[in-house]
């Protein structure tokens, strides 16, 4: 009998067993771990619904807004939100007041009347440098997470305006903060669904915003460098074609504002005789509504994919979002294309400017090329 | 007064056209509105009577919950409450009941059941208050309630409103949102023991009889108060009704023999997948015809077929049994009425299974007879509570035999000498159809008690308690229903709850230790490269979730080989969802590529990377010929599902095949419907990409030996092209003209290889395409059993891929090479695929890919020509 190596046996087999032990402990940590951080993420929505709902229980007036963040937002994500927002806690037209900026107060018309511009009370210098301001404090987004003093100053206008004592404040941050896990991809699109509501979009009328006469058939256009559109020498020869591509068959409108108001540098190309620029129609406080009401009127829009592009099939337009890079927009194309599809809106043509160039092919108008779509 | 009759289609009115002729004859306008003019089982012609039997009855349609609205949602809610109603114990003794509610009602709801709490009463009751307080907090669907006001009624009646997790709740949500009265009138003798909660109180509910009466009451909690019983107002004509025609000249008509008595065999409604009448009805002539009794055996026999289920004789042969015939229509107007009263009135018996035909055969005063076997009783007839109501009520409608041949003996005096008055027939109709006395229509009373409700103020708009909570609560609640029973299994794996499945789930537990979780970024995470933030990510707690894991586990456990597959279907599910899910598989259960067999179609091996050491084509068994029809066979065996949903019979020969040919005797089955069951979560929206993102493994497609051989024999440089009709891209004259000159065009610049095999293999026309010139084809080095390796190597040494949008254009990207699609109908494919795909093609490091809408480019005038300065290479 070796016992020596019958001891060493035992003790090895003893260690194994209580180094064992931990298996369950780990188990449990791991698990307990798990419905943590799932927890933190229901606990963030139900706080957040929460928030939302007590909005409503004082019978105040609501402040809604401000807006004053990405275009491209507002139009497929905060409108759909205010509009679901009114319809499941049954608020009442008058109840709401929307500040907004640049005349997009004009694309809630179907959910209240009640509007405030935010440049009628500040002057549009002040606003782009508080953005930009903003976007370097937070790390470089332009997203609201947050009320900030300037906003609530904002907002203390607009009930002072609006000559009431109280109000409430259904502010971005609060869709902002809701929808991250969805933008993420931690919520199926049937999330939004239940936190939206999507309608088509009425442009502006004649009374709100006049405009001279505009050629007949004209195609809108707006091209800024984002994102998804990089400024290099190669997007700008293809946006140079295609626009003389299109100029060659239509007139053209371009939708640039000569208005810094944000971080997206518009892309600028001399005007021939058939494209005319929207720029003198354009003011601060009317320039969405502007564009929304010439989009609206034309037989296509073509513009950088994001902003302005997203609202135009909801305006009844068929779209060309041009781009160079969709990773930024994966997820926000496929709501877009499903929405519109939903609304029965414009059609809506996501268009990849680098597409072509491996078949060798490039853009040609209808009469000059033989390829013809 | 208006009053505004609302029905799921014209075939529930059947039930009402005396009442709706009352109704305007006494002024009322009456407002029918139909939720689908042009449902099957509607009746035009019933309408056409109604409208022009009076100017003060018009016909609209009723707008349903509009999208957005959360539809398939909330009726998830209202079947998950009918369900709870079927584990009282009153159901005890209809398990059909019970399980088809069941089958239909959301998996959360009948796990909570399950549960120790969940099986007390108090708990099941809890539960129970707890979804119809949030039932109520539905948000009143817009177009409903914007319809109503629009259309401003003095009275709201809603039928049928019974079927399990009726939409027709919407009605009386809205109506009773806005403060208008509101009223149900029961359809049908069984449509308050076997079918929705009637909850949210109408102001009126009439009802038959006291029976129905009692199960308002007891069923459905409503107060007696608001239960008026009228009788059968849908039988009232019966009872004046004369024949139209003489016995002797219906019995010529009908080709039965006119100096014998005929029995009238009525059919029912049965439950759907329970037992096959036909198969009864053949039993039941030959026991009449076997009958020692002549006055039996040679009576003729009537088949009347229950009109919805018309179809089911269409393989039956009456031609070998002597006079016997089948015929019979709905009865909806004079001609059809008076068919189906002579049937009834000049039989001798009626016999059947359990049909209201029954009570309008006792109303005719006929004897009426039924054989209680417990393969056709268990669900059918003692398994529904209805049914008792035929033996009990004061006496019992049905002469009940519990043989053939107790039947035959009873049926032996009918036969013999004419009854003309049953006396068990007029007792039952006595008290179960016109309760008030066999001379007082119901007709009118049903009309007082109308006028009565419309005199009544209107209740106050309904709010439910603690609202705001209720609201709060209802999206999560909804979101935890998202799933019926029905499509949880993962065809061929455990169910959760299977004791197959707890034992996997031991096996997990000890295995899990020795198996390290996936790693790496997938493509499909938000921002490219990289990982998310959480470490958790949605749908890794699915009951599928589980069931996937649990089945991969238990195939690991055991060191036997495994069958992956069969994949016969489209190659871009293959591509992006089946071989990454099978990657995953091997990395997350460590598996040995010598275990794994893959068997899919054409050569694909090097799609799945090495995961496995043998690869099996099916083309090796079958020639395309064969296997076309073969899958197509399989095809209509699921019900023109083309994906793997189970595994087919061809599927299973397929494996018995590969494993006879590798003398596999004891092997799993990792089959593609585990996948199926799996994604569908995402697909169908229930669950975000994380889902797919949890159980795949994404990669490029690596070159495989043989691939330069191939290319060898192409152009050095060229474009690879391949056109095909689809959903996308239809092969219309346009689109044809629109294919023929882009590919003009790219021929003056570069060669083009032509990847449409001169083969059909799937369900895609390609477009016929002229060759010559720098168009190249392909034919001769496409064979069936390597014509997808060979259409691999191809596109990997191409510059560019142009072609249909469709699944086998994300081949492309997946092998580097830069790709561009079209389509023409946006509606014709889903985004979500596109979704996921670009993502992966991005995140993986793979060709662009671009999809052009031909139409919309067409609409700005836009075309392409070579490039300038002739390069064609990017």
């Amino acid at each position: 009998m070796n016992v020596p190596v019958i001891a060493r046996n035992l003790t090895r087999k003893a260690v194994l067993r209580v180094w064992s032990l931990r298996r369950p402990f780990l188990r449990w940590q791991s698990r307990r771990q798990r419905v943590r951080e799932k927890w933190a993420a229901v606990r963030t929505e139900i706080t957040l619904e929460q928030e939302i709902e007590r909005l409503t229980d004082t019978g105040d007036p609501i402040v809604v807004g401000p807006w004053i963040s990405e275009v491209g937002y507002e139009a497929l994500y905060w409108v759909p939100f205010v509009r679901w927002f009114r319809s499941t806690y049954r608020i009442k037209a008058d109840q709401m007041l929307i500040v907004s900026r640049g005349g997009a107060g004009a694309w809630y018309a179907d959910i209240t009347p009640n509007r405030f511009e935010a440049f009628d009370h500040m002057r549009p210098e002040a606003f782009t440098a508080y953005n930009a301001s903003r976007t370097e404090g937070a790390g470089g987004t332009i997203k609201q997470l947050e009320m900030p003093p300037f906003e609530r100053d904002l907002i203390e206008r607009a009930r002072s305006h609006w000559g009431v004592p109280r109000v409430q404040v259904l502010h971005p941050s609060l869709m902002y903060r809701l929808f991250q896990q969805f933008w993420a991809g931690h919520r199926a699109l049937s999330f939004l669904d239940e936190h939206t509501s999507y309608r088509m979009v009425a442009p502006p009328s004649e009374v709100e915003v006049p405009l001279p006469g505009l050629p007949d058939g004209y195609v809108a256009v707006k091209l800024y460098a984002a994102q998804s559109l990089q400024d290099t020498p190669e997007t700008r020869r293809v946006l140079r074609r295609l626009l003389e591509v299109l100029a060659e068959q239509h007139p053209l409108v371009m939708l640039d504002t000569g208005l810094q108001l944000d971080d997206h540098g518009e892309y600028d190309f001399p005007h021939t005789g058939r494209v005319v620029s929207a720029r003198e129609w354009m003011t601060p406080r009317n320039n969405l509504a502007v564009q929304s009401r010439i989009i609206a009127n034309a037989r296509g829009f073509v513009g950088t994919c994001g902003g302005i592009a997203w609202l135009a099939p909801m305006l009844g337009t068929d779209t060309t979002a041009v781009m160079t890079d969709a990773k930024f927009l994966n997820v926000h194309l496929h709501v877009a294309r499903r929405v519109y599809r939903v609304l029965g809106g414009g059609r809506f043509t996501p268009f990849d400017l680098g597409a072509l160039a491996p078949l060798g092919l490039e853009l040609s108008s209808w009469t000059r090329g033989k390829v013809t779509a | 007064m208006t009053i505004l009759f609302i029905a799921r289609h014209s075939g529930y009115l059947r039930n009402f056209d005396g009442v709706i002729g009352a109704l305007a004859a006494r002024g009322h306008q009456v407002r029918l509105a139909l939720e689908r003019q042009d449902h099957p089982s509607g009746s035009p012609e019933l309408m056409t009577a109604l409208l022009a039997g009076s100017p003060n009855v018009s016909v609209t349609t009723a707008p349903v919950r509009a999208r957005g609205e959360h539809a398939a949602r909330v009726r998830q809610l209202r079947l998950a409450i009918d369900y709870l109603r079927f584990r009282e114990p009153a159901y005890r003794k209809t398990p059909h009941l019970r399980e088809r509610a069941e089958a239909r009602a959301p998996e959360a709801v009948v796990r909570w059941l399950e549960h120790p709490l969940g099986k007390r009463r108090v708990g099941r009751r809890a539960i129970g208050a707890f979804l119809r307080w949030l039932e109520q907090a539905v948000p009143v669907s817009q177009p409903i309630a914007d319809w109503l006001r629009a259309e401003a009624p003095d009275a709201v009646l809603v039928t049928p409103l019974i079927e399990l997790g009726s939409p027709q709740f919407d009605y009386l949500q809205a109506a009773r949102s806005l403060g208008l009265r509101t009223a149900l009138p029961v359809t049908s003798w069984d449509h308050l023991s076997s079918k929705a909660l009637i909850r949210m109180e109408p102001d009126l509910v009439l009802v038959w009889n006291g029976v129905q009466k009692r199960e308002a009451v007891m069923y459905h909690g409503l107060p007696s108060t608001r239960v008026t019983v009228t009788g059968a107002q849908a039988y009232d004509h019966w009872f004046t009704w004369l024949p139209r025609r003489t016995r002797a000249q219906f019995l010529a008509e009908r080709g039965l023999p006119a100096d014998k008595p005929f029995l009238l065999y009525v059919c029912s409604s049965l439950f759907r997948d329970t037992v096959d009448e036909t198969v009864f009805v053949e039993k039941w002539i030959r026991a009449i015809r076997d009958s020692s009794d002549p006055a039996v055996r040679d009576a003729g026999i009537l088949i009347r077929p229950h009109p919805a289920r018309v179809d089911e004789w269409s393989g039956f042969n009456f031609a070998q049994y002597r006079d016997v015939v089948f015929w019979g229509s709905l009865p909806v107007d004079e001609k059809t009425r008076s068919d189906y009263f002579d049937s009834v009135h000049y039989s001798a018996a009626v016999v059947g299974l359990n049909t209201s035909a029954f009570l309008e055969a006792g109303v005719m005063g006929r004897p009426v007879h039924t054989v209680v076997l417990s393969k056709y009783s268990r669900e059918n007839q003692e398994g529904t509570i209805h049914f008792h109501y035929l033996t009990t009520v004061n006496g019992g409608l049905l002469h009940v035999a519990r043989s053939f041949e107790e039947h035959v003996a009873q049926l032996s005096g009918p036969l013999t000498e004419r009854v003309e008055h049953d006396e068990k027939s007029r007792r039952f109709t006595e008290a179960f159809i016109r309760p008030r006395g066999l001379d007082v229509p119901a007709t009118p009373l049903f009309v007082a008690a109308i006028d009565k409700l419309l005199t009544k103020p209107a209740r106050p708009p309904f709010s439910p308690p603690a609202a705001g909570v209720a609201r709060l609560l209802l999206p999560r609640v909804l979101a935890r229903l998202g799933r019926t029973r029905d499509n949880v299994p993962a065809q061929g794996a455990p169910t959760p709850d299977s004791g197959e499945a707890r034992g996997a789930r031991k096996r997990q537990a000890s295995a899990r230790a020795k198996v390290e979780a996936v790693g790496g970024v997938s493509p499909l995470a938000p921002r490219v490269g990289k990982a998310r933030e959480q470490k958790v990510l949605a749908g890794s707690e699915t009951p599928e979730a589980q069931v996937v894991r649990e089945e991969v586990l238990r195939m690991a456990a055991d060191g036997r080989p495994i069958v992956v597959g069969p994949w016969l279907s489209e190659a871009g599910f293959e591509l992006l969802y089946w071989v990454p899910f099978v990657k995953w598989v091997a990395r997350y259960a460590r598996l040995d590529p010598a275990r794994l067999h893959i068997v899919s179609r054409g050569g694909t091996q090097s799609w799945y990377g090495g995961v496995a050491t043998h690869y099996d084509d099916v083309f090796r068994y079958y020639t395309p010929e064969d296997f076309r029809a073969k899958n197509d066979q399989r095809i209509a065996e699921q019900k023109g599902v083309l994906k793997h949903v189970r595994l087919a019979g061809f599927d299973r020969t397929i494996v018995e095949q590969v494993a006879s040919a590798h003398a596999l005797t004891d092997y799993h089955v990792l089959h593609p419907s585990l996948m199926y069951g799996l994604f569908q979560l995402f697909w169908k929206q229930h669950q975000p990409v994380t889902l797919v993102e949890l159980f795949t493994q994404f990669g490029l497609i690596r070159e495989s030996d043989g691939e330069a051989a191939i290319r060898r024999q192409l152009p050095e440089r060229y474009v690879v092209a391949k056109f095909y009709g689809n959903v996308g891209l239809p092969a219309t004259a346009e689109n044809r003209h629109f294919v023929d000159t882009l590919l003009a065009d790219l021929s003056a610049g570069t060669d083009i290889v032509l990847l449409n095999p001169g083969v059909r293999y799937d369900d895609h026309d390609d477009f016929h395409i002229q060759t010559g010139g720098r168009v190249h084809r392909i034919d001769q080095l496409l064979e069936p059993e390597t014509n997808l390796a060979t259409q691999t190597a191809i596109i990997r040494g191409a510059d560019a891929y142009v072609g249909s949008y469709g699944g086998f254009s994300y081949l492309a990207p997946l092998v580097g090479t830069d790709t561009v699609t079209f389509y023409s109908d946006p509606g014709g494919f889903r985004w979500d695929h596109l979704e996921v795909a670009k993502r992966v093609f991005a995140g993986v490091g793979g060709g662009g890919f671009s999809e052009l809408d031909v139409r919309h480019l067409r609409g700005l005038q836009v075309a392409f020509s070579p490039r300038t300065g002739g390069t064609v290479h990017a």
